[in-house]
C-alpha cells in the first residue's frame, strides 16, 4: 500500500511558524494598521499572496502581503495591512505594538499573475482593506515601469477618512503613464473626487481593452459589480482577476473551510481568472 | 488589571459558582481583580469596571433599571447562563397567570413585584459577549477570562450540541435508543454531557438562535412525537431554557 | 489464469489501473468485462477457512509486522464503533446492525455486521487533535504525535475508498493524518454480501468488494464460512502461511451470486452518477429545490462527522497556564459556523450549506481527487437524527427516480 501514497514536497509539520518582530506600526485609517515585520531568513513571497499571522492563544488570520517584501543581510521585512474585525484581529490592532511578536508562516496562495500582464495595460479596482492586497502590483509596476503598458488606478473607500494609505496615494498618481481614480461611497468636505461606487469609475477609464489585465478585490459584491461593468466595456473573461476571501483557518487545503465551488480559496486561489470561476461566483452562498 | 464586577438578576447562582472557580487559576487572578460581586466582596455600590458579568433575567421594573446602570458603568458586558441570554428556565411560567404562578411559589404573593414576562438581559441592554449555558461551562470562562487578558476573544464556534457529541466519539442515543434528545436544535458548549450518560439532551444551553424556523422545528417535534412523547412534553422541553428564542421562531421567519 | 469469471462468464485479462492521487500504474487481472474503475477483479484467487483461521492470519501479520496495534469495529457495552482493539476476536460476529433512516440498532438474530457511527476516519483524523503546542514567548513546544504501527481489521469496501478520498485531500499535507496514514502497516478489510438498508456503495463504485488497496480480504459466506483473498505479496505470504485450503467451485459460486445479489439491489437504490452529476450541475442554482430538500434539516452537522470522507476542521486555541494548545476539530459544513467571517456569512442560509454537503460529494471531489466524494456507505442516512435521506435528494434530483 505505501507506493500508493506520495508526499509532495512534505518535510515538516507545516503549521509551525516563524517569529517575527513588530519594527514599526501604522496608522492608515480608523481601525487599519499597517505592520512591519522583521525575522531572520529570506521569504520569498509575491504580489497576491498571504501570510498566516498567528496572535498567541487567540488563533491565526490570513493576511496579504501588502508592499514589495524586502530581504536584506540575512533577515526579511514585510509589510501587512489589517484591519479590526473579530477575535484575532482586534487583538493584532489594538494589542500589538512595536516591539512586540507575533507568528507568521507562509506564503499561501497562488498570487497576481503578473507575468503574464508585462507588456498589457493594467488596470487595478480595489475597495476598502481591499486595496492592500493590490498596492505590491502598483509598487511593482513602478519599479519595473517599462514592462506595462498603461496603468489605471481605483481606488475607492467608505468615506475619505477610510481610505489607506493617503499619504502615498499622490505618488500613484505620479507613476508614468499611470491615472489614478479616487472615490468615496459618502460626500465630504474637500474632496474633489468621485462621490459613489469605485465601481463607477469603470466607464472612465481609457485602455486598450484588447490588451489588457485588470486586477481587482474587494466587498465581494464590488466585485460583481466590477466584473459586470467591466464584461459591459467588452473585456475579456480571460483578462479579469478577482482575489476572493473566504473563511480560512489553516492555509494549506487541509481544512476544507474555505472551499468555494470545487476550488480551495487557499491553495488554487485567492486570486482567480472571472472565467474559471464565472459559474460560481452568481450562485448565492456556494 | 482589569476591573471585573458580577451583577446577579433572578436566578440559581449556579454560573457565579463557574466565576469563584475560575478565580482560583493563578493566571487569572494575576490579571483580573474583582472589585464588586455581592457574594463576594464587601462593597455596596458598583463603581466603574472595565469588565461585568450579568447572571439572571430580568423580572421586574427594579432589575431593568440596575442593568441599565451597570452597562453605563462597564467598559465590557458579558452576559452569562442561558436566563441572562434567552430567558432562561424561568421561562416555563410565561404563558400561565402570573399571580398564579406567585401564590403557586410564595406565601405572600403581595409583596412580589414581577413583570408577566420574563427578559433576558440581551432584550434590554447591548451586550459585548455571551456565554450561555445552565450552568456556564467553567472552561468557556476561563478560555474568555484568558483570551480577554491577550486583547482578544474566544474564536465564536456556532454549532450544535450534536458537533460535541460526535467529537466525543459517543453514540447518538436518539438514533441507537430511540431516546428523545435536544441535541440538534440546542446551541453547544457543554460538551454533550447528557448524551454521554446515556440520556437525552434536553436543551439547557437554549435553543439554537441560528439555522431554524418554524418548518424546521416543526419537522424536530415530530421526530420526538414519533420517539413516544407526547405534544406537551415537545413543548415544555422546547421552550424550557431558549423560551425567547421560541416563540421568535414559531411566531414566524427565523430567530 | 485462463479461468473464467463466474458473475460475468468471460475471461480474465491482464488491465492496467491507475492508482489514485499518484498516477502510478499497476497491473491487476481483472474479469474482461470490467473496467478498472470497477471493483470485481479479484481473479478468483479465493480460500476458505473459519473465524479461527482468521485469528490464525492476524496473529501471523502481527508477527510478521511485529508490535502492530489493532484497529477496526468492536463490540463493547452493546456499542459498536471503530477503535482499538485487544484481540481479533472482539470483533461483531454475533450481531446485525438494522439501518434505516434515522434509526440504528443492533439485533442479535442476524449476524452480519456493516458499519457503526464512526469509521476509519476517527483513527486517521481523530475528532480533536494537536496541531501544535506554542508557549507564550512564540516558541513551538511540541508539533504532533509519536510514531506507531497499525493493522485495520474489518474495515468494509467503502471504508477502504473512504480513506483513498481522505489521501487525495489530506497526505503529505495535514501533518496528523500523514501520520497516521504511514502508521497503517497492513488493512485487513471485510467484504459484504447482504449490505445494510441505507448502503449503496456498489452505485458509486465502492463496494460491496475490493479488488485493490489491501493485503487480505475476507466475505462471510455463512456464519462461519469465510473466503480469503490477498490483495499483496504480504497478504498472500501470510495466507498461504496460514495454510488455508483453496475455495471449492460451490464456494467460488455462492460468492460471485451474493455479490452479483447485493450489486443489483443497491444499484437500484441511487440513479447513475453521470446522470446526477448532470442534474446537479443544471440545478445548482435551484434555490427553491434546495429549500424542499433540506426542509427538515437542522443544521446539526451529524452526517458530516459519521461520513467517513469529511475531513473539514477548525482550529481552536486551548489556553492553559503558561502555554496555548491549537487543536485541529471536526467542524461539518451543515454547521452554522461554516462559511461565516468577520463581518458578512458567505453562507448564511442552511440550504446552502445542505447544497454544498451533495455538490462537494459528487461535483467538486471529482475535481479535487478524481473521484466522486460518496463511498455510499449510508451514514449520513441512518445517523441523521432527523432522517434526511440523501438518496431520496439524489433521486429527486433526476427526473423519473431511480434507473
Ligand atoms: C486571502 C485573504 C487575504 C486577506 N487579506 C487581508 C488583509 O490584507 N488585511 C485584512 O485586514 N484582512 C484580510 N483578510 C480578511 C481577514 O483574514 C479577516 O478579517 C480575519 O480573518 C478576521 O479574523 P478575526 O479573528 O478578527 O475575526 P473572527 O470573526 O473572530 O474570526 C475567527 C476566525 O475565522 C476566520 N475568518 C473570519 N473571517 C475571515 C475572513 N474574512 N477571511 C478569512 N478568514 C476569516 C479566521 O481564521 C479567524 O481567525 C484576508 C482574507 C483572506 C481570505
Ligand atoms: S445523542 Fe443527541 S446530541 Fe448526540 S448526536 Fe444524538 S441527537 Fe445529537
Ligand atoms: S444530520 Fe440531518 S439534520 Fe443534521 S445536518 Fe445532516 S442532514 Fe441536517
Ligand atoms: S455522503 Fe453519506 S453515504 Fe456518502 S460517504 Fe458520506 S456518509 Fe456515506
Ligand atoms: S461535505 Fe462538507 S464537511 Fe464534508 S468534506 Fe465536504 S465541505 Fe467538508
Ligand atoms: S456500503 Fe457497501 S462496503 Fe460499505 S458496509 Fe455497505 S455494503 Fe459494505
Ligand atoms: S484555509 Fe484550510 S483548506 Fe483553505
Amino acid at each position: 500500500m505505501k507506493v500508493e501514497l506520495q508526499k509532495d514536497n512534505y518535510t515538516a509539520n507545516p503549521f509551525v511558524f516563524r517569529k517575527a518582530l513588530v519594527v514599526n506600526k501604522v496608522e492608515e485609517a480608523p481601525g487599519i494598521y499597517t505592520y512591519f515585520l522583521k525575522f531572520d531568513g529570506e521569504f520569498k513571497i509575491l504580489p497576491g499572496q498571504f501570510n498566516m499571522l498567528y496572535v498567541y492563544g487567540l488563533g491565526e488570520v490570513p493576511i496579504s502581503l501588502s508592499n514589495l517584501p524586502i530581504f536584506r543581510n540575512g533577515y526579511t521585512l514585510l509589510e501587512h495591512t489589517v484591519r479590526v474585525m473579530g477575535a484575532v484581529t482586534k487583538a493584532i490592532t489594538l494589542g500589538l505594538g512595536i516591539g512586540s511578536f507575533i507568528g507568521i508562516r507562509g506564503p499561501y496562495g497562488n498570487g497576481w499573475p503578473l507575468k503574464d500582464a508585462e507588456g498589457r495595460d493594467i488596470t487595478i479596482v480595489g475597495g476598502g482593506i481591499g486595496i492592500a492586497p493590490l498596492r505590491p502590483i502598483i509598487k511593482y509596476v513602478e519599479r519595473e515601469r517599462e514592462k506595462f503598458g498603461r496603468m489605471n488606478i481605483l481606488l475607492g473607500a467608505r468615506t475619505p477618512r477610510d481610505m489607506p494609505y493617503k499619504y502615498e496615494l499622490d505618488k500613484y498618481g505620479a507613476i508614468l503613464n499611470t491615472k489614478l481614480l479616487l472615490s468615496s461611497d459618502t460626500p465630504a468636505d474637500g474632496w474633489v473626487h468621485h462621490v459613489g461606487f469605485v465601481t463607477d469609475l469603470i466607464n472612465n477609464i481609457d485602455v486598450n481593452i484588447k490588451n489588457s489585465v485588470v486586477f481587482v478585490c474587494g466587498p465581494e459584491v464590488m466585485m460583481r459589480v466590477a466584473v459586470k461593468k467591466l464584461l459591459g466595456r467588452g473585456f475579456r473573461k480571460e483578462d479579469i482577476y478577482l482575489s476572493l476571501e473566504r473563511r480560512m483557518r489553516c492555509g494549506i487545503g487541509v481544512c476544507g473551510t474555505c472551499q468555494f465551488g470545487h476550488y480551495f480559496v487557499c491553495r488554487d486561489g485567492p486570486v482567480f481568472r472571472y472565467s474559471d470561476i464565472e459559474d460560481y461566483l452568481w450562485v448565492e452562498g456556494i | 488589571m482589569y476591573r471585573v464586577a458580577v451583577v446577579k438578576l433572578t436566578s440559581c447562582s449556579g454560573c457565579i459558582n463557574e466565576i469563584v472557580y475560575a478565580f482560583t487559576f493563578s493566571d487569572i487572578v494575576s490579571k483580573y481583580r474583582i472589585e464588586y460581586f455581592t457574594e463576594l466582596v464587601d462593597v455596596e455600590e458598583m463603581g466603574g469596571v472595565d469588565i461585568v458579568f450579568i447572571e439572571g433575567s430580568i423580572s421586574n421594573k427594579h432589575q431593568e433599571e440596575l442593568v441599565k446602570s451597570v452597562r453605563a458603568k462597564a467598559g465590557f458586558v458579558v452576559a452569562i447562563g442561558t436566563c441572562a441570554v434567552m430567558g432562561g428556565v424561568q421561562s416555563l411560567r410565561v404563558g400561565s397567570d402570573v399571580n398564579d404562578v406567585k401564590k403557586a411559589v410564595y406565601a405572600e404573593p403581595q409583596y412580589i413585584e414581577v413583570y408577566s414576562d420574563v427578559k433576558p438581559v440581551t432584550d434590554v441592554i447591548k451586550v459585548d459577549f455571551v456565554i450561555p449555558g445552565c450552568p456556564i461551562n467553567g472552561s468557556a470562562l476561563t478560555s474568555f477570562l484568558r483570551k480577554y487578558a491577550f486583547g482578544g476573544l474566544p474564536i465564536a464556534v456556532h454549532e450544535s450540541v450534536c458537533a460535541e457529541c460526535k467529537r466525543r466519539g459517543l453514540e447518538c442515543v436518539l438514533v441507537a435508543r430511540g431516546v428523545p434528545c435536544l441535541g440538534p436544535v440546542t446551541v453547544s458548549g457543554c460538551g454533550a454531557i447528557c448524551p454521554s450518560f446515556g440520556r437525552g439532551c434536553y436543551g439547557c444551553y437554549g435553543i439554537k438562535y441560528f439555522d431554524l424556523n418554524r418548518e424546521k422545528l416543526e419537522a424536530f417535534s415530530r421526530r420526538l412525537a414519533e420517539l413516544g412523547m407526547d405534544r406537551d412534553d415537545i413543548d415544555a422541553l422546547l421552550k424550557g431554557y431558549g423560551f425567547k428564542v421560541y416563540s421568535a421562531i414559531m411566531r414566524g421567519g427565523e430567530a | 489464469m485462463d479461468n473464467e469469471c463466474y458473475l460475468h462468464k468471460a475471461k480474465y485479462v491482464m488491465l492496467e489501473t491507475r492508482l489514485l492521487n499518484t498516477g502510478l500504474a499497476k497491473k491487476v487481472w481483472s474479469c474482461s468485462t470490467m473496467n478498472t474503475n470497477e471493483l470485481c477483479g479479484n481473479n478468483c484467487n479465493l480460500f476458505v477457512g473459519g473465524f479461527k483461521d482468521l485469528g490464525t492470519v492476524v496473529k501471523l501479520l502481527q508477527e510478521d509486522l511485529g508490535g502492530v496495534r489493532l484497529f477496526g469495529y468492536k463490540l463493547h457495552n452493546d456499542r459498536i464503533e471503530f477503535g482499538e482493539m485487544k484481540d481479533f476476536d472482539e470483533i461483531p460476529t454475533t450481531v446485525a446492525d438494522i439501518q434505516k433512516p434515522g434509526y440504528f440498532r443492533i439485533s442479535s438474530t442476524g449476524y452480519r455486521f456493516r458499519h457503526s457511527f464512526s469509521s476509519p476516519k476517527a483513527f486517521l483524523l481523530p475528532p480533536e487533535h494537536s496541531i501544535l503546542t506554542v508557549s507564550q514567548g512564540y516558541e513551538i513546544v511540541e508539533d504532533g504525535d509519536g510514531e506507531m504501527g497499525v493493522v485495520f481489521l474489518g474495515i468494509k469496501p467503502c471504508d477502504r475508498k473512504a480513506m483513498s478520498i481522505l489521501d487525495g485531500i489530506l497526505y503529505g499535507k495535514s501533518p496528523v493524518y500523514t501520520k497516521r496514514r504511514d502508521s497503517i502497516k497492513a488493512i485487513i478489510v471485510e467484504e459484504c454480501l447482504e449490505p445494510g438498508e441505507t448502503c449503496f456503495c456498489s452505485a458509486v463504485k465502492a463496494g460491496p468488494t475490493i479488488s485493490s488497496g489491501f493485503d487480505i480480504a475476507y466475505a462471510r459466506l455463512y456464519k462461519d464460512t469465510l473466503v480469503f483473498k490477498y490483495g499483496s505479496s504480504l497478504g498472500e505470504k501470510i495466507l498461504v502461511k496460514a495454510g488455508l485450503q483453496k475455495a471449492q467451485d460451490s464456494h467460488v459460486k455462492a460468492y460471485f451470486e451474493m455479490v452479483a445479489n447485493a450489486i443489483s439491489m443497491m444499484n437500484s437504490r441511487i440513479s447513475r452518477v453521470e446522470e446526477l452529476q448532470k442534474a446537479l450541475k443544471e440545478r445548482i442554482g435551484d434555490k427553491s429545490f434546495w429549500e424542499k430538500v433540506s426542509s427538515n434539516c437542522v443544521g446539526c452537522g451529524n452526517c458530516n462527522y459519521v461520513c467517513p470522507t469529511c475531513f473539514c476542521t477548525e482550529i481552536n486555541d486551548i489556553v492553559e497556564e503558561g502555554y496555548s494548545k491549537r487543536i485541529g476539530m471536526w467542524l461539518g459544513c451543515l454547521t452554522y459556523t461554516y462559511g461565516l467571517v468577520a463581518g458578512g456569512h458567505f453562507r448564511q442560509e442552511l440550504y446552502t450549506r445542505y447544497r454544498h454537503f451533495v455538490l462537494h460529494k459528487f461535483l467538486f471531489y471529482p475535481k479535487q481527487v478524481g473521484d466522486v466524494g460518496c463511498v455510499g456507505c449510508g451514514r449520513c442516512i441512518t445517523w441523521c437524527p432527523l432522517g434526511v435521506d440523501l438518496r431520496d435528494t439524489l433521486n429527486l434530483l433526476v427526473e423519473g427516480g431511480t434507473r
